[in-house]
């Protein structure tokens, strides 16, 4: 385990107090573009967290 | 996380309508924006029967120059070859706007052709100063009032906003500004060196107090999303119940720009411009009146520079403990920084990926 993965797991219990009331505003509804633009703007990561939320939503 | 197979998938490809732009913000990396080459009917055409070919659907982000700078009726007349496309919900079009340009006319097709719309927009107008127009005047005011339109016509739109010296020290207002404004997300970009822009923030200290203290204003109060947390706290949760935030079939997006004249580049559309070093001789692909949009992928696969940017992913895999949530950072920040895409770390990085984790988990 990564010294990241451990500050992570450290904080388990506060991301589990917190994380109900924020997901309906991180996974809010936003129109499709949703940040998925180019760079001067863009994240392209952002694209690929979305898959990702994708298949978590299921 | 991806697995040691990295490879590519083609989900999201850029337009370039214009070279033109209306504005000339300070840390703008767009060469030829005072330049008004366009792209034809016959460009676009070239792409929708390329995109006709594809199995999946892909988003068209049309990207300038500012697209709206090409005038309405150009706009249109390169859009409308993707319809057939965008009804059988094959495309789906979203537009990056400085927002300057938006009247009536744009937000009727806005939503002719059911656009997201994207704004860019650094904070408050004292905040907002480096984004003027060619005679040295602020844009703030006829942002607001293209915003306007947009609310008029009930058109959702999110937000990039800039930060750099300028605004980096006051994130309260920034905060307080974007929560009043009504968009639905603001995604935050720190300034970057890249294509024109010479200039990179480098207080890497100052980025991450940044970070943690909007971080602080926003878990208080949670009223629009902010890409960079959102994205920060579904990786962190993943980890901590020992799961990936990704599918099992990660595949980077080859990210295809088509340039006004129709040539291609590929992973980034900042590298959409004369940019070349010993490496690199040149970072176009091909062009869309010579080979097909599938031949110019074929043919990115096995390009120097887009195999030497999964070198690079997997250097960054096998070195840096940030790497599930980064995925390796941006091919035009690695060139930029330091002319090769094999390299690991780029202030990119530093500034936008680790130091939004580190701001988090502090601030937690």
């Amino acid at each position: 385990m990564t010294t990241l993965e451990t500050k992570i797991l450290d904080k388990k219990k506060r991301l589990q107090r917190i994380l109900p009331d924020l997901k309906p505003v991180m996974f809010k509804p936003m129109g499709k573009l949703s940040g998925r633009t180019p760079k001067c703007d863009h994240n392209k990561m952002f694209d690929q967290w979305q898959q990702g939320f994708n298949q978590y939503g299921k | 996380m991806p697995n040691s197979s990295l490879g590519y998938s083609l989900r999201n490809i850029v337009l370039q309508p214009t070279t033109r732009c209306n504005l000339d913000c300070s840390y703008c990396y767009l060469p030829f924006r005072d330049k008004n080459r366009r792209m034809s009917s016959a460009t676009a055409e070239k792409v929708a029967e390329g995109l006709k070919e594809l199995a999946t659907p892909v988003t068209i982000v049309w990207h300038g120059g500012e697209p709206l700078a090409t005038g309405l009726k150009h706009f249109e007349s390169i859009v409308q070859p993707f319809e057939t496309l965008r009804v059988a919900s094959h495309v789906e079009h979203v537009i990056q706007t400085n927002a300057t340009l938006i009247d009536d006319g744009w937000c009727q097709l806005f939503r002719a052709y059911d656009f997201g719309v994207g704004i860019s927009l650094d904070g408050p107008k004292h905040l907002n100063r480096n984004r003027v127009n060619w005679a040295n005047h602020e844009s703030f005011d006829r942002v607001i009032a293209g915003l306007e339109r947009l609310k008029a016509h009930k058109i959702d739109f999110s937000v990039i906003a800039v930060v750099n010296e300028l605004n980096i020290d006051v994130p309260d207002q920034i905060f307080e500004f974007f929560s009043e404004l009504g968009c639905s997300s603001l995604g935050i970009n720190i300034e970057e060196f890249e294509g024109t822009n010479r200039k990179n923030y480098r207080n890497r200290q100052r980025v991450q107090q940044f970070w943690g203290r909007l971080f602080k204003l926003w878990l208080a109060r949670p009223s629009f999303k902010i890409r960079e947390f959102s994205r920060a706290l579904f990786w962190m949760e993943a980890v901590s119940q020992d799961k990936s935030w990704l599918p099992d079939d990660f595949r980077y997006d080859i990210f295809p720009t088509v340039a006004v004249d129709g040539d291609v580049v590929m992973l980034a559309p900042e590298l959409n411009g004369p940019y070349a070093n010993e490496r690199y001789p040149s970072f176009v692909i091909g062009n869309i009146h010579n080979l097909s949009l599938s031949e110019i992928i074929s043919r990115a696969y096995a390009t120097h520079y887009v195999k030497d940017y999964l070198k690079g992913a997997s250097n960054c895999q096998a070195t840096c403990e940030y790497f599930s949530f980064c995925l390796a950072g941006s091919a035009s920040n690695k060139f930029f920084e330091h002319g090769d895409l094999t390299c690991t770390t780029t202030t990119y990085c530093e500034n936008g990926q680790k130091a939004v984790v580190d701001a988090v988990l502090e601030s937690l």
